[in-house]
């Protein structure tokens, strides 16, 4: 193979970096992508902005710090040779399974954004040693086979500070696209323009729902009425009908069907896989609990609203007495203040019902004048309705 | 006492008919109360039941000579039974109806004293939301009395009609509830439905009112 494991994992020296650039040479990755589509591409500009350095996807000829390849690829180490890293560029591989000869860096698919940024840091010049702007070819580089530790978590909290409650270690992709996602889920049903980074984050925001949705495997397949989608492993360069249009169509009409497969290692002899439909309202929800939390936006938040109807809650993400809440929600007009206090839950579980049912477009806020059902008093049986709920929760 | 006998006495009123409400025997304080699971033919009723029986349910299954045949090989005539037992000397039994109209005179029976109504829709059916809204008619007083809680089944073979439709069947006939997907067979959809009955009745049941389900959470 092109290259050996080596004895010690740290970075050679960049690159020079183009006299023309005017930005600075320390926090920036120059990344050779190979084997990726423009997706995959965008998807991962778009998860570099908001990181603390930068990464640049050159052309696959210009030499670079790092070779991110797809090594899934038929013609993926043919193409490794004849691109010929340097010795001062890493080679970062992407596949399912482990690698057949050594590359400076593994990540298995599915790809962890996380995992992926924390691979390229290392190769940002920043955090190594000083660049070399001497054009001389530079020593050999001296790599040992990096070992697949955990990284550590980014934590969402100050230090110092309580770490907020679980909503709020989303997945990073969640994280990401909470500045896209209330474009998207517009109540006046005016969506702008997605750009294509856009949707890749969506479409990484609809993998992870679908991973929360069947809490088994990240290797799904989602198939909707137009065409297919397939994310994640083998799969990943697979065309996604989206568009905008569709998009927005959808976010107003939550009861679009999804069929969802579990994609299973080994297939069935007769290739049927299992299958479970799961609606548009169900995605939504677990976006709109990921990416507001316990705070909703100002519509759910300070608003008096009432729910259209019980979410579909034996398929939604399930959240601390929901049920209780939209039993009450649907009953009357509150905002999540008054619910929390009506039923003296915690003011974060209410809110964060609230996010839930405002992505998912069941709140009401039109509901509030003319509210005209009374609700329910207690009831006498109270201490049976206790025990079947007891029994039932067992 | 038998199973049968035990289920056959409570529906024809022996004890306590009209309330719910059964003292099984002198010296013994038990109480017992119903819960109706209706719906049309092979929407998962006996299933349904099944999945939250702590006993094995007594079912009175014939062979269908009908048009059910062609839905499945055998159909509930008069009843299912099933119970959750609910400590203390309480108990909660579990009437299924037939889903044959002709049944329809059953379904008044079981329906006296229940706390609520579950009823389940096959999505696969010619027309659900046409079934839906036969049975929301024929049990309108008692949906009105109680409660109710819809349960869409088959869903994954057919995703339509929707929710949104279903809903707003119950809405033009003057009832609201909640209405799920369920699987039958999944005794937490199964529950689930349960529980949202339950808050319906009364949404300040319990501060704790969400049922385990951990490996959704995230």
């Amino acid at each position: 193979m092109h290259r050996a494991p080596t004895a010690d994992h740290e970075r050679k020296p960049a690159d020079p970096v183009p006299a023309g650039d005017a930005s600075p040479a320390t926090g920036r990755v120059r990344v050779r992508v190979v084997g990726l589509t423009e997706r995959a591409r965008a998807a991962l500009t778009h998860l570099m902005r908001s990181r603390p350095f930068h990464v640049d996807l050159i052309p696959r000829d210009d030499p670079g710090d790092v070779v991110l390849i797809d090594l899934d690829r038929p013609d993926a180490w043919q193409t490794l040779q004849q691109l010929g890293p340097t010795e001062s560029e890493a080679v970062v591989g992407l596949s399912l399974t482990r690698p057949t000869e050594p590359v400076d860096h593994w990540i298995r698919k599915p790809v962890d954004a996380d995992e992926l940024l924390q691979a390229l840091s290392v190769y940002t010049p920043s955090q190594t040693a000083t660049p070399v702007r001497d054009p001389a070819p530079a020593p050999a580089p001296v790599h040992r086979p990096q070992p697949r530790t955990p990284e550590p978590r980014v934590e969402n909290h100050a230090p110092g500070t309580e770490p907020r409650r679980r909503f709020d270690r989303r997945p990073p992709t969640a994280r990401a696209a909470a500045a896209v996602r209330s474009s998207v889920i517009s109540r006046s049903g005016e969506t702008p323009v997605l750009s294509r980074s856009t949707h890749s984050v969506l479409l990484d925001l609809a993998t992870d729902a679908v991973d929360q949705v069947t809490g088994t495997t990240r290797t799904v397949a989602i198939e909707n009425r137009v065409g297919q989608i397939v994310l994640n492993g083998a799969h990943q360069t697979a065309s996604v009908p989206f568009s905008d249009s569709l998009l927005c169509r959808f976010a107003r009409d939550p009861d679009v069907g999804w069929r969802l497969h579990r994609v299973r290692r080994r297939q069935r002899p007769d290739h049927r896989q299992p299958t479970r439909t799961i609606s548009f309202e169900q995605l939504l929800w677990s976006l709109g609990v990921w990416t507001y939390g316990a705070n909703p936006p100002p519509d759910a938040m300070q608003v008096a609203a009432r729910l259209r109807r019980w979410p579909d809650l034996t398929r939604c993400l399930a959240l601390p007495n929901d049920a209780a809440l939209a039993a009450a929600w649907t009953a009357r007009s509150l905002t999540p203040a008054q619910a929390a206090a009506l039923l003296q839950v915690s003011d974060y579980d209410a809110r964060t019902f609230a996010s839930g049912a405002y992505a998912a477009g069941l709140l009401d806020t039109s509901a509030t004048s003319t509210d005209s059902t009374v609700p329910r008093g207690p009831d006498r049986r109270r201490a049976l309705f206790a025990s079947i709920l007891h029994r039932i929760r067992r | 006492m038998s199973p049968s006998r035990h289920a056959r006495e409570h529906v024809l009123g022996r004890h306590g008919r009209g309330t719910g409400e059964r003292p099984a025997s002198q010296g013994n304080r038990s109480v017992s109360y119903k819960l109706l699971f209706s719906g049309p033919v092979g929407a998962g009723k006996t299933t349904a039941i099944a999945t939250l029986s702590d006993a094995p349910p007594v079912s009175t299954d014939m062979a269908a000579t009908d048009e059910t045949a062609h839905l499945k090989p055998r159909t509930t005539v008069a009843l299912d039974f099933g119970v959750m037992r609910l400590g203390d000397g309480q108990a909660l039994h579990l009437y299924g109806t037939p889903g044959q109209e002709r049944f329809d005179f059953m379904w008044e029976i079981l329906q006296q004293g229940a706390i609520g109504l579950v009823l389940l829709v096959a999505n696969t059916a010619p027309d659900p939301l046409g079934q839906l809204e036969q049975f929301v008619v024929a049990y309108r007083p008692f949906i009105t009395a109680t409660s109710l809680a819809v349960g869409l089944t088959h869903t994954d073979l057919a995703p339509n009609p929707t929710i949104d439709e279903h809903v707003a069947v119950l809405t033009r006939n003057g009832v609201d509830g909640p209405v799920f997907t369920v699987d039958a067979r999944e005794q937490r959809d199964v529950a689930r439905l349960v529980e949202a009955l339950l808050f319906d009745l009364d949404p300040q049941l319990s501060a704790a009112g969400t049922l385990p389900t951990e490996e959704t959470r995230p």
